[in-house]
């Protein structure tokens, strides 16, 4: 706590005024000179109160002795325990600028678009919960100012002989990245830090404790190298695309078949890596064993959030636009019951590779292999393995690029007796392609087969209806019924799924106190 | 050779259609009726009761009744070439029993196809065909017939099944749009490399590259001999302007 020379009341950063403000007698201090002893600049530690979550482990820091109510991280109503520890000191901060009324308003506006997010979001009473965190940024400057020496190559056809002429290419490069940021705390996700980008970093002043003063200010618990690579990769991508854009380097066939030479040769030559406090307003939504977080970046007021779906609403919403579609429908549209059967195998299909699309997704999610921070404080390798393959459009071109084409030859050579065997045989092959991508995203047999019963098990209806060919309509419009009943349960499915990908499960720290 | 003999057949086949002979003729519009029984499914007491109904639709076009038991094209082919024998392109509808295919046909054209369309020629012929799989000929083209006079004295026929698909489709079109709106305003998304990079600040600069030449090397790669042969031009008539249309149903 830092005291009030004149009435020793609590000194609190006052954003308005950039100032330290004791709300008892009204003096404003500058935040540099309102220091403790332990404060002092040289120090490489600061001395703070660390407040830690008896059920999720979280840890938050705060200047304020006053005890903490909730945790941001997991939801939790409790009294948090606190304990003065030495935290390491952040080289820079930037000190908030939005208030909580201005951040209030930036995520108001952000929910109104989110039309089917549960009305807890849009509660007063939680929306007041909205905390001001200092998050912890690594910020990665680099430099290269200095000769380069890659590869460069002409070809040309002499006879039957390829005659290549290698040459060395050489360029003085002088070049400095300053201010990638990525948050340095394994509880702030990747996602959300990434979405209120970016910070104004010119504006970043030296750290002094006293900023921290009536906000609270997330631990760095990964270490700088975790996100060093990947901030380099881009600095080398970035310099490869200026430097082979250049007109001699395109003659000399650089950028096509001398990529990795030039990519290396531009490996910067100093890396500065920095702790910064980044300004984020944060508040969390926790249901049942899922949270939901809200960020609203502190100083340019960029709001993002993890929006869940209420089911109950989504389906009411859907049924409201159901009417005028179903209108149109019958002013327009008339389908012969095989089309009908058709069209309900096809939408099932589509459902299928939505459905798997997400169950790859999920998996990802709760490997927590898209966020390194988190992956480097579980323990686990950094080395992320490279992004599963999103595949669903694939399957889906794949699937009507046996459908069309298979129809129409049959339309043209056997006036239209090939109809069945064609739907028949696209329907296989979307299942062999759904198969394969099941493989190839490695998602295992037990964990796709609830998801997909539903959908396949339409398809499977529709294809059997199909093949049988039965003159009564019975069969198709029972079929059809069926298929499309199922194929509206499993975009419910869908929905629900979407949630499990929009909200987290409730986190659990590695750290004292945790429960894990 | 095959298709001589089917073009021989045909030949013969619409040669017989002209001798076919109006049953009726409305003098207010001057629309006229044709029953053509070559199938032989309704007795003279049905055809007689037929007509009655027939001459009724000729208040707002010509009308046909014809079955047939063998036919070398698709049942379509046949409605469409039968009528444009009958009547040309004249406005009126056409009710076709082809036993050879198994299948009833509907096909109409001018005026009359605008309100017996395709789409309703295919739900005419849905809720009709379960009498002609019952070789109730006569109730099939009777109820038949009575639905395209209510629809062409304004009236509506029974569709349920078309509203029950449609209301399904109604309900899967919006909750895929739904989410399709929810996927649109999803929440927080990672920003790609480039967009983190647009972030940046950046000086670079770099002087023009040097090419300093080093070695040569020489690879046996042997030109293709091959030679694409063009590929001859064609060029093809379209096709004449199609009227009318209606659709059938498997029995």
């Amino acid at each position: 706590m830092y005291e009030c020379r004149n009435c020793a009341g609590n000194l609190k950063f006052d954003i308005a005024s950039q100032k330290l403000f004791c709300e008892f007698c009204g003096t404003m201090e500058d935040p540099y000179d309102v220091y403790k002893e332990r404060d002092a600049e040289e120090s490489t530690q600061y001395e703070v109160i660390v407040f830690t979550c008896p059920q999720c482990g979280g840890e938050i820091l705060s200047e304020d002795t006053t005890a903490a109510t909730f945790c941001n991280f997991c939801g939790a109503a409790t009294i948090l325990s606190s304990r003065i520890s030495k935290e390491r000191r952040p080289h820079h901060i930037i000190p908030f600028t939005k208030t909580r009324e201005d951040c209030k308003k930036a995520y108001a506006k952000m929910v109104r678009r989110a039309i089917f997010a549960p009305k807890e979001l849009r509660d007063e009473a939680h929306i007041e919960k909205f905390r001001g965190i200092y998050m912890p940024y690594w910020i990665y400057s680099f430099e290269k100012k200095e000769t380069i020496f890659f590869n460069g190559s002409k070809s040309s056809q002499k006879g039957d002989y390829l005659i290549t002429r290698h040459y060395t290419m050489q360029s003085n490069v002088d070049a400095a990245y300053s201010g990638i940021a990525y948050d340095a705390s394994a509880a702030f996700s990747d996602n959300l830090s990434g979405a209120i980008a970016p910070f104004h970093l010119e504006e970043e002043k030296p750290f002094t404790p006293s900023f921290l003063s009536g906000f609270y200010a997330d631990t760095n618990d990964v270490d700088s190298y975790v996100y060093e690579d990947e901030a380099q990769d881009m600095v080398m991508e970035d310099g490869f695309k200026r430097i082979s854009k250049n007109a001699v380097c395109s003659r000399f066939h650089v950028g096509e078949k001398h990529g990795n030479s030039l990519k290396n040769a531009l490996q910067p030559a100093q890396t500065v890596k920095e702790l910064a406090m980044l300004p984020v307003w944060f508040l969390s939504y926790r249901k049942g064993d899922k949270v939901a977080y809200a960020v609203v970046n502190g100083q340019t007021g960029k709001a993002a959030a993890d929006l869940p779906v209420d089911v109950k609403k989504y389906v009411a919403g859907s049924l409201f636009l159901a009417l005028p579609l179903f209108l149109l429908l019958n002013l327009f549209f008339t389908i012969i019951p095989m089309w009908l059967l058709i069209l309900a195998a096809l939408l099932a299909c589509i459902c299928a590779c939505v459905s798997v699309s997400q169950l790859s997704r999920l998996m990802v999610k709760e490997s927590g292999e898209e966020d390194k921070g988190y992956q480097f404080v579980q323990g686990k390798s950094s080395e992320v393995k490279k992004k599963r393959k999103i595949i669903s459009t694939s399957i889906l071109i794949t699937v009507l690029g046996f459908f069309v084409p298979y129809i129409l030859l049959a339309e043209i050579f056997s006036g239209g007796s090939g109809l069945v065997t064609g739907i028949l045989f696209a329907l296989a092959a979307s299942g062999i392609v759904l198969g394969g991508s099941l493989r190839k995203r490695r998602i295992p047999m037990k964990a796709a087969f609830p998801v997909l019963v539903k959908p396949l098990g339409a398809v499977v209806l529709a294809g059997v209806i199909l093949a049988l060919n039965p003159v009564s309509d019975l069969y198709y419009y029972g079929g059809a019924v069926v298929s499309l009943c199922m194929v509206i349960w499993t975009l419910i499915d869908i929905i629900r799924r979407y949630n499990l990908l929009t909200m987290r499960k409730l986190p659990q720290f590695n750290r004292r106190g945790g429960e894990v | 050779m095959r298709r001589i003999f089917l073009g021989i057949v045909l030949f013969f086949s619409f040669s017989m259609v002209c001798y076919a002979k109006p049953a009726y003729v409305n003098p207010d519009t001057g629309y006229q009726t044709v029953i053509e029984d070559d199938a032989e499914l309704l007795s003279e007491e049905e055809e007689a009761a037929l007509q009655e109904l027939l001459e009724e639709i000729t208040a707002y076009g010509n009308v046909a009744f014809k079955t047939i038991d063998s036919n070398y094209m698709s049942t379509e082919n046949y409605a469409r070439s039968y009528y444009k024998d009958m009547f040309g392109t004249a406005s009126g509808t056409l009710f076709l029993i082809d036993m050879d295919n198994r299948i009833i046909w509907i096909h109409s054209d001018g005026a009359v196809y605008k309100v017996i369309t395709t789409a309703y020629a295919n739900t005419i012929t849905d809720n009709v065909y379960r009498y002609a799989s019952d070789e109730e000929y006569f109730v099939c083209a009777q109820k038949a017939f009575e639905q395209m006079l209510s629809l062409l004295q304004g009236q509506k026929i029974a569709q349920p099944m078309k509203y029950i698909s449609n209301g399904l489709l109604a309900i899967i079109l919006a909750l895929l749009l739904n989410y399709g709106v929810v996927c649109v305003f999803a929440g927080a998304k990672k920003p790609g490399k480039k967009k983190m990079m647009e972030n940046v600040p950046i000086q670079f600069s770099y002087t023009k590259p040097l090419a300093v030449f080093t070695h040569q090397t020489r690879t046996y790669n042997p030109v293709s001999s091959s030679s694409g042969g063009g590929g001859g031009g064609s060029s093809g008539g379209g096709g004449g302007g199609r009227s009318g249309g209606g659709g059938g149903h498997r029995f």
